[in-house]
Parts: structure tokens; sequence; C-alpha cells
């Protein structure tokens, strides 16, 4: 077997059928054996079509013209099925729901050595070390179904490396899981490629490639850059330039025009601080800045579970008022869904109440509350179904009873808060997942609730997306609404809220402003959060800092 | 939660997946071989105290709707149309019901439901891979055996996608049981269009999964579950075949039996 290199690829190109522009093109591309290789780029820049074709799946189960050669290990897997190149690749797709379709965790850890004929003691060894190493080992005879979006995400993962597949791919691994975890992910996959395995992972996540060998920057189907993290994920402006997220530090660096480059806040501090850095005091707030608004929502005492036997929440208490932005933080599992379930009226607890004004949620179906409280789901799909964007809007404005000659205006309305008034008769099957989630925000808004629920609102968004749909959300702070949001990814809720309510094991454990957050460093360690790196080295000057923008406008030499 | 297993740490879920399913297939004989009232009681008291004692009399009481539905449909049609040869109740042009077609009717509803309770028992108490494993051991071919259990597999994932989007639109205002037929008719596309929408994604996402992951290589194929046969196994199997050959008994030779009973 040639092993010089463990994927090598030849003016590879492909287009899909049925589309005009090439998904690949001209693509030339080494891998070499046991190393940690990041891919990125902007949404639809080609990066799952790349690495769908390291198994075959592109061509095999999405038509299309796939033009040059592809050798794994030196042989040509130009005739190979699919089910073949499971020898030596695994894959973990980005929607890892699909992947799961057994009864049991155990199950589904199994299936894949199953099929490669393992020795049986092999396959309980491997299960039991891949739940343990990947915090499952008390689900083991659990329904999947039943697991929370981030235990589900590493359970995709257990059952692909329990098989020990020679080549790893993974295409945004850390989506739903919580930043330990996602960061306890990076070191397992460096441990992994380190014994021989080569690791090839697709991320918007660009912090969690700081210790891969060799990243590829994707843009318009073509690789447009490539090198170490060193030289990668030092060019902040051009990771910008093609809308992707730099890691903070980064961003802090190439701002202060710092030609050396620390990916950690410790060494970071260090070398700023040996370089004359000082942090200048924050500028005086207006008093006029925020006023405490009406009470809209107040949950008491709210204790639930799904089963008898499993308490989600305990005796959750919880008041939000207008103008508020509330991001609910908390490990995999904690109940983080579970309550924003409750506060739209979706689930009813075992105890405790959850009143919206005057309402009591608890009581009343979530259908009467739509003018109060809107929900927007992780899946815009769960709820498109009309042909056009404006038909989408004004299907919750019918179902309210909202006189007919008003409705195109207020859909209208709408769709212009989230920027998408000119699209109103576009198809929305048709938009990118950022826009059908802005669209699944205005058919919300639309009804006008003055609270919104968002769980995991930046998913599956690259970073302008993701930017683009936090402004949307923050224009609606400023008109009064309050905002409650779910979210694993710490930077953006770190940036935009104004409060933090941290969860574990279904209670809150801190309800506080950033400062309470930054302070409290064993609530951040126990609901398993990491403060984005650019807050954590604030801390380390003795500052809080929501954002590198902030931390480098206050960063001052000489002082 | 929307599948049926409960526990597989019950008599039955204790026996080897195959004798499972050999349990189940010889559970079907008696209610197919009987027509009349008393045995199908008998026959389905036997199979109702089984669900008690396995545990999984919960699912029977999830199905309770279905099992009364079943009962006055083949009760009411059996009835009307069923000449049992007896004294009619009344007779309108060519429906006579009498006391001999009801309890037809009556025999023929308990018939379902003695297919069912035993169905539900074996749900109940095997999980679709047991059930996989089993079909494998009676010599059913891999890919047949993973396509039957793949319809129990799906059943559960799309009841769970096709809820998630009924609370998508429920929070948009949608009240599907408000509104005349026609317009619930038109509430409920605001759900299966996305339902079917999801359903054809998550198909499609399977297939790729399960080629992804080896799915019809032509290795030889283990199995992390290992299971053995025992003495309670043949047990088991020997009392429902004689129940099996009671009943045959019964038919045979019930007339015998009332002539010495009653003269």
């Amino acid at each position: 077997m040639n092993t010089e290199f463990a994927i090598k690829l030849d003016a590879v190109s492909f287009q899909y059928r049925r589309s005009d522009a090439k998904a690949l093109s001209n693509i030339n591309l080494r891998i070499r054996p046991g190393s940690f290789v990041g891919v990125i780029g902007p949404n639809g820049a080609g990066k799952s079509t790349l690495v769908s074709t390291f198994n075959r799946i592109v061509p095999k189960m999405f038509a299309g013209k796939l033009e040059g050669r592809i050798s794994v290990f030196g042989q040509d897997i130009g005739e190979c099925g699919v089910a073949e190149m499971v020898k030596n690749v695994g894959m973990v797709f980005q929607d890892f729901e699909t992947q799961l379709f057994s009864t049991s965790v155990r199950q589904e850890a199994a299936f894949v050595m199953e099929n490669l004929g393992m020795p049986r003691e092999h396959m309980e060894k491997q299960i039991t070390h891949w739940l343990d190493a990947l915090g499952l080992s008390e689900f083991a005879d659990c329904e999947p179904m039943e697991l929370s979006g981030g235990r589900k995400q590493r359970l995709a993962l257990a059952s692909v490396l329990a098989a020990d597949p020679k080549i790893l791919i993974l295409d945004e691994p850390t989506t739903d899981l919580d930043p330990v975890s996602a960061r306890q992910l990076s070191v397992v996959l460096k441990k992994h490629s380190q014994a021989g395995e080569t690791i090839i992972c697709v991320t918007h996540d660009l912090e969690s490639l700081i210790d891969a060998d060799e990243i590829f920057i994707m843009n318009k189907g073509e690789i447009v850059d490539s090198g170490p993290p060193s030289k990668i994920l030092a060019d902040a402006n051009h990771l910008t330039q093609l809308g992707l997220r730099p890691p903070q530090l980064s961003d802090v660096f190439s701002y202060l025009q710092l030609k050396d480059q620390y990916f950690t806040p410790a060494k970071a501090f260090a070398f700023l601080t040996e370089s004359g850095y000082r942090l200048t005091p924050m500028p005086p707030v207006s008093s006029a800045t925020k006023v405490a608004g009406q009470l809209l929502l107040r949950a008491r005492d709210l204790s639930f579970g799904y089963r008898r036997d499993i308490e989600v929440l305990h005796k959750i208490n919880l008041s939000v008022a207008a103008g508020e932005f509330v991001a609910i933080l908390g490990q995999n599992g904690c109940g983080k869904t579970t309550l924003l379930r409750h506060l739209a009226g979706i689930e009813k607890p075992w105890s405790g109440r959850a009143s919206i004004g005057k309402e009591d949620a608890t009581q009343i179906p979530p259908e009467q509350l739509a003018t109060q409280v809107g929900m927007i789901f992780q899946n815009p799909d769960h709820q498109i179904f009309c042909p056009s964007c404006l038909e989408e809007v004004a299907f919750g404005l019918r179902n309210i009873k909202t006189p007919e000659e008003e409705i195109e205006a207020i859909a209208l309305e709408a769709l212009r808060v989230v920027g998408l008034k000119n699209s109103a008769d576009a198809d929305p099957f048709a938009m990118t997942k950022g826009d059908r989630k802005k669209l699944a925000v205005a058919s919300v808004l639309a009804c006008r609730p003055r609270i919104l629920l968002l769980d995991e609102p930046t998913t599956g968004l690259d970073a302008a997306e993701q930017q683009s749909m936090m402004e949307v959300i923050q224009k609606l702070v400023q008109t009064h609404h309050a905002v409650i949001f779910v979210t694993h990814c710490m930077d953006l809720a770190v940036k935009y809220a104004d409060r933090f309510v941290v969860m574990a094991k279904g209670r809150i454990i801190l309800d506080g402003d950033l400062s309470a957050l930054v302070e409290n460093e064993d609530i951040v360690k126990q609901a398993d959060l990491l403060l984005p790196s650019a807050t954590a080295l604030g801390k380390l000057f003795g500052d809080v800092v929501r954002s590198p923008e902030q931390l480098t406008g206050r960063l001052k030499k000489g002082l | 939660m929307v599948s049926f297993f409960l526990t597989d740490n019950s008599f039955i879920g204790r026996r080897h997946p195959a004798t499972r399913l050999l349990m189940l297939l010889l559970a079907f004989a008696p209610p197919m071989i009987v027509s009349e009232l008393a045995p199908m009681i008998v026959i389905l008291s036997i199979y109702t105290l089984g669900a008690f004692a396995s545990g999984a009399w919960r699912n029977l009481w999830r199905v309770k709707w279905f099992i009364v539905l079943f009962l006055l449909v083949s009760l009411s049609l059996w009835s009307i149309f069923h000449k049992a040869g007896d004294e009619a109740w009344f007779q309108w042009g060519p429906i006579a019901p009498s006391p001999g077609s009801a309890a037809f009717g009556l025999a023929m509803g308990l018939r379902l439901v003695s297919f069912l309770v035993p169905a539900i028992i074996f749900l109940s108490s095997t999980r679709i891979e047991d059930m996989q494993y089993g079909l494998l051991k009676l010599g059913i071919p891999y890919r047949g055996a993973f396509a039957l259990s793949l319809a129990f597999r799906l059943t559960p994932l799309f009841t769970e996608s096709a809820q998630q989007i009924a609370t998508a639109q429920r929070v948009r205002g949608l009240d599907v049981k408000k509104g005349n037929i026609i317009r619930r008719t038109r509430h409920y596309i605001a759900i299966l269009a996305p339902v079917m929408i999801a359903a054809l994604r998550r198909a499609n996402g399977l297939a790729i999964a399960l080629e992804a992951k080896g799915f019809g290589l032509q290795t030889k194929r283990t199995s992390i579950m290992r299971y053995k046969s025992g003495a309670m196994d043949y047990f088991w199997l020997l009392l429902i075949g004689g129940l099996v050959a009671l009943t045959i008994c019964y038919t045979h030779f019930h007339h015998y039996l009332e002539q010495i009973i009653f003269g």
C-alpha cells in the first residue's frame, strides 16, 4: 500500500446535476497519513462536497459529473462503492441526526463494526471506550431519540470512531456541543492523529483548528489558500473578507498590527504586557442607555421531566422584562431547550407556573399565546411550507385572525425588519439556510409577540450569516422586545446578550450580567462553558470585555 | 415516547429473539383456528394475562381506543350482515341482526384483538435489533431482515419529526382543531407539507448514512448481541404449541364434548 498520501486529488472537479456552476473546480490536494487537517470556508464554498468525494458519497449518492482522479492510500477509488470505503474512511455528517437509527445508544455505536465483521469482544471494548470518552456511558441503554442534541452529536461521533477508520471525516462536528465538549473533542482528535489516524475536519469554529497540521481555505469551489494554523488563522483580515470569524486573539493581534501570534489568552497576556500594553478604563456608560422595561415573563418554581424518574428542570425561577437580551447557557442536556418550551407553553410542568403577562402559560395551549410569545426553532424547515416568503409570513397572521386588508403590509414590515423585504416573492426553499432562519424569525415576528424565544439561532450559519442574524435580533431588543436565546456559541452570547442565565443539571446556577459571568469562574466551569478568548484575555487584564473589537479599542501601549 | 419497547427484563424479553418470534407466530394460530365466542374469550384471557405478567399492559392501555374500535366495528358489521340462522331481533330488508350474529361479530372482534395483544407483548419486550437478530437466526437473509425492521425503526423517527413540525406551527397560532372540515384540512396542509419534506430528507439522509456506515458490505457480518437458547425457551415454545394443539383438538372434538356433557 502506498502510504505517502492518505488522500490525493488531481484536477478534481464536480458539478451537481441541474446546477449551472461547478461545486468543485480543479482541486489538487495532498493529505499525509496521520495529519490533522481543517477545511474552512463560507457556506456554499464546496467544503462538504469536497470531503464527500473521499468516500464516494459524491458522486454515488449525489448525481453529477465528477472529473479528475481521487486516490486513498495510493488506490484509485474511481470504481469503489460507498460501503466499500468504510474500511478506510469514516464520516460524521453535518446533519448527524439522520445518521442515528438504532434503538439504543450501544446498538448505534456497534453498527459500523458489525458491518465490518469485527469480533464481539473487540466491539464491546471499543463501545465501552468511546461511550466513556464522549461522556455517554450512562446513556448506553437509552434510545438515541431521547438524547439532547449535543449528546446525539457525540453518539454520531462515537459510532464512527469506534470502528477505528484510518481516515476520519468530520463535517461540522461541534455545532451542538457545549464549549468544553468541543475543546475536549479537539484534544481527542489531535491524540488520534498522533496515533496515526488521518483527521479531516470541516468547521466554522476556527479556534478548534489551532492544533491542526494544515488548514485549507475554500471559496466558490476552489482551494484558495492552505498552510499551517500559524499562517492561516493569523491572517484575520483575509478570513473576515471571506465571511469567516477568525479566532478572537488573531483578530486582536491583527488589529494591533503585531507579527507574533498567540492563540491562548495566557500566552497572549504575557506577550502583550511584556510589550507594554495596558487596558484603558471602560468609558462611562450613559445612565439613559438602559431603563428596566415592563415585566413580560415570570417563571416560578418550574419543575418538569419527560419521564417520571428523571427531572429535567428543577424549581426554575426567572423573570424577564421588555428590552432584555437574555442568553441561556449550559452544558449539553442541562434543560435549556426544555425551559424555552415551557416559556412558549409547549410543555406543561409537573409543578410551578410560567406567567406571560397576565396569562398562565402552563394552562394555555401554545397557539393561543402566539401574539405574546414567539418561538423560533433550531430547524427553520420545520415550519416553512408556502411557495413564497410573503405567504409564509402571512400564514401566521391569518391564524391569529388579522384582517385580510392589513396582512400584506404587516408581512412586508416583518420581512423588512429581518432584511428580506426584497425577497417577498422568493421561494423559501431556494434560499440559504441563513435566510430561511431569518424568514422563520419574520413569520413569528409578524404576529407581534413581545417575547421572542430562539433555540440555537445561529447553528449551521457561517460567520457573516451569524452576525447578520444577531444584528436582526439586537434590533428587536432595541424595539422593546424581550429576547431569550439558547446557544452554545459563547462568542456571540457574550458579544450581544446583556444578561446570562447559566444552567447545570436542570437548575439555574447563575443569573446576571457579563461581569457576573466573568467573575464566577467556578460556575463557568461547572456548566462546561468557556469564556471567549478576548473576554478571557480582558479578564487577565482585570476587566470585562465583550469582543475583540472592544478589547483592541482599549488596549494602549505605554500607559 | 413513540416506540413500543418497554423492557426486555420480562419472562418474554429474556427469551432468545428467535424463540420470541416463533412464540408470536404460534400465538396467532389459536384465534385463527376457532371462531366461536367462548373459546375466543378463553384465548384472549390467556393473552391478556400474558400482557400483565410481561408488563406490556401499559402499551395495551395506549391502544385501548383501537381495541374498542375493532370491537365496535366488528360487532356492528357482522351483526348486520352475518346470517346465524337463529331468530332475528328485527328484520329490515336483508339486515336481520340476531343473538347468533351478534355473538359471531363479537367473536370476530375478539379475534382481531387476540392478534393485537401478542404483537404488543412482543414489541413491548423486543428491541428492533433483537427482532432483526431473531429473523436472521430463523434464516431470513440480512438485507430482508433489515428491511423488515426498518419499518419499525422509521415509524418513531417520522412520528417524532411530525410532532416537532406540529409544535412549530402551533406556536405560529395554528389551531388544527378549529373551524369546519375544509378549514381543518387546510390547516393540516401546514403540517403535512413540512412532514413530507422532512420524511423525504430523512429517508435520503438515512440511505446515505447506511451506505457510509458499511451497510451491505460483502464481509461476514457479526453482531454485538449474544443470545443462547435454553430450557426455558423450549418450555415456552412447548406451552404455546400445547395451546395450539388444544385449540385444534377443541375444533375437532368439541361436538363430542358437548354431547358427553349435555347428553
